[in-house]
C-alpha cells in the first residue's frame, strides 16, 4: 500500500474489517504516524456518534400495541380465509380467538383533541394514500362493515355507513398526535361513494374518551357546537362529528356539510354482535 | 404455521422492535411513514416466517433486510420508474474526488450534526450507513442483509464517511471552531 491507499484503509481498519496482512501492514504504519492514529480513533468516534444519532430517536408510545395488532388482524384475515376453503373447525380457533381479544380499556380523562389531527389523517390516508394496513378493501370493493368489524372490534359500533351507498375502502391504525401520546387505539376505516377522490367519509373509533376541540385551549374552554350528544367542528374544507358510546368515542369526517355529516352520524348504529361484545368494554 | 409459530415470532421479533422503527425512522422523513415502514416489515416477517431459518440469519439482520427493501422498493414506486440516481452510477461518480479525513472535533457532542448529515446521504448510502451505525453488523453482514456484493458495501461505507466528514469539516469551518486541520 503507497500513503494515499493505506490513509483510504484507516476507517477499515478502525471498524476491525482488514485481513491479517493489510492489518499488519497497517499497524506499522501506525507505530510511526501519529496523526493516522489519530485518525483512527476519531473514525471510531464518528460511528459512536452515529450510533447515538440513531438510538437517540424515541420510539413513539403504543407502537408495540399496534404492531401486535395489525399481527393479529392479519392472523384472523388468514384463519378466515381457510374458513371459506372448508375447514370449519380453523374457524371456530379464530372465534374463540376473537372471544378472547380484550381491548384493554383506557380509564383516562377526557383527551382534548384538536380538529385538524383527525382531518389531517382523513386527508393523508383516506383521500391522498388510501392507506389500508388491514388489507379490507379487497377485490373490487366489495368488503362489508361486518368484515371489518370482524377484523378490528373497536370497529362494532361503527353507524351504517354501508346503507347509504358507501362501500368500505381500507381501515388502518392512523390516528392524531394526541391519541398516540395518550397511547388509545384509534382504527381508522373509510368508505367511498363514487370515483370522485373527494367522496370518501372517514369513521374513526378511539377506545379512550376525547372531546373534539377546535380552538387549540388546553384545557378547552368548551368551543363544540351540535346537540349534546352530537358535537361537530370544520378543519377548512373538512367536517367533523364526534360522540361516544360506553367507552369508545367515534368520529365521522368528511367533505360535506356538519349537518349531512350528522346524519351519517345519527344513522342507525349497528349492534355489535355477541360474539364481539366483550371486545368493547 | 401453527399457534406455537406465532408465538414465537412474537417473541422473537418484537424485541427488536426499537431498533427496527429507530432506522425506519431514520430511513423515512416523518414519524407516520416510519411506523408504516415498521408495520409493513412485521407483516411481510409473519407472513414469511415459516420459511425463516433463525440458526442460519439472526432474527434482527433478516427483520433489518426486509425493511430496507420495504423502503427501496416504496422509493421506487413513489418516483414511477427507475430510481433517479442508478446506484451503479452512484457507486461510481466522485471516485477520484480528494480524500477527506475525520476533521478533529469533539465528537462526544456532535449527534445533531450526524444525524443531518445522515439525513443527506443517498438512500443506497444511508441503508449501509445506519446498519454500520447500530455496531452490530460487520462488513459481510451488511452485504448479506442488502443482497449486494461486499465490495459495494465497503464502497459504499467509504463513500459516505467521506460525506459525513465533509460535512463535519463544513459545519467546523461554518463554527469557525479553533484547531481544525482542514485535511484534503
Ligand atoms: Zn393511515
Ligand atoms: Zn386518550
Ligand atoms: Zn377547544
Amino acid at each position: 500500500m503507497n500513503p494515499s491507499e493505506m490513509r483510504k484503509h484507516l476507517a477499515e481498519y478502525a471498524d476491525g474489517e482488514l485481513d491479517p496482512a493489510q492489518r499488519a501492514e497497517i499497524e506499522a504504519h501506525l507505530a510511526q504516524d501519529p496523526a493516522s492514529r489519530a485518525d483512527v480513533a476519531r473514525w471510531q468516534a464518528l460511528r459512536q456518534c452515529a450510533h447515538r444519532a440513531l438510538v437517540s430517536e424515541p420510539v413513539p408510545r403504543g407502537l408495540e400495541d399496534r404492531v401486535r395488532a395489525n399481527l393479529q388482524a392479519s392472523r384472523r384475515v388468514r384463519s378466515r380465509r381457510l374458513y371459506r376453503l372448508g375447514l370449519p373447525g380453523l374457524a371456530v380457533a379464530a372465534a374463540v380467538v376473537l372471544a378472547l381479544f380484550v381491548w384493554p380499556g383506557s380509564e383516562a380523562a377526557a383527551t382534548n383533541v384538536q380538529v385538524s389531527g383527525f382531518a389531517s389523517v382523513y386527508r393523508r390516508c383516506a383521500v391522498e394514500r388510501r392507506h389500508d394496513t388491514l388489507n379490507v378493501r379487497g377485490d373490487g370493493g366489495c368488503k362489508t362493515l361486518a368484515e371489518l368489524q370482524a377484523e378490528a372490534p373497536l370497529a362494532a359500533g361503527l353507524p351504517d355507513i354501508p346503507s347509504h351507498g358507501y362501500r368500505l375502502d381500507g381501515a388502518c391504525w392512523c390516528g392524531p398526535p394526541e391519541c398516540k401520546e395518550c397511547g388509545a387505539r384509534v382504527l381508522h376505516a373509510y368508505f367511498r361513494r363514487s370515483d370522485d377522490p373527494n367522496d370518501v367519509v372517514s369513521a374513526f373509533a378511539v377506545d379512550c374518551a376525547i372531546t373534539l376541540c377546535t380552538c387549540g385551549g388546553t384545557p378547552c374552554p368548551g368551543c363544540q357546537r351540535g346537540t349534546a350528544e352530537f358535537r361537530d367542528g370544520t378543519d377548512g374544507d373538512v367536517s367533523l362529528v364526534c360522540w361516544k358510546r360506553q367507552k369508545i368515542s367515534y368520529v365521522l369526517a368528511g367533505r360535506m356539510p356538519r349537518e349531512e355529516l350528522t346524519k351519517l352520524a345519527q344513522g342507525e348504529v349497528t349492534p355489535a354482535s355477541p360474539q364481539f361484545a366483550r371486545t368493547v368494554p | 404455521m401453527g399457534s406455537a409459530d406465532k408465538q414465537s415470532f412474537e417473541a422473537l421479533a418484537l424485541p427488536h422492535l426499537d431498533t427496527v422503527y429507530r432506522v425506519a425512522r431514520r430511513l423515512a422523513h416523518h414519524e407516520h411513514d416510519a411506523e408504516d415502514l415498521v408495520q409493513e416489515t412485521f407483516l411481510k416477517a409473519y407472513a414469511a416466517f415459516d420459511r425463516f431459518q433463525v440458526r442460519e440469519f439472526g432474527i434482527k439482520p433478516w427483520l433489518l433486510k426486509i425493511l430496507t427493501n420495504t423502503f427501496l422498493n416504496r422509493r421506487q414506486r413513489a418516483e414511477r420508474g427507475p430510481r433517479s440516481t442508478d446506484p451503479q452510477t452512484l457507486d461510481e461518480t466522485q471516485a477520484d474526488e480528494a480524500y477527506a479525513g475525520p476533521p478533529d472535533l469533539d465528537y462526544e457532542h456532535l449527534d445533531q450534526e450526524v444525524k443531518q448529515a445522515l439525513d443527506q446521504l443517498a438512500p443506497e448510502f444511508r441503508t449501509v450507513l445506519l446498519l454500520w451505525a447500530t455496531l452490530e453488523f460487520s462488513y459481510r453482514e451488511i452485504a448479506d442483509a442488502l443482497d449486494v456484493p461486499i465490495g459495494t458495501v465497503m464502497s459504499r461505507l467509504h463513500r459516505a464517511r467521506q460525506q459525513l466528514a465533509r460535512a463535519l469539516h463544513d459545519f467546523a469551518r461554518e463554527q469557525r471552531l479553533p484547531g481544525v486541520k482542514t485535511q484534503t
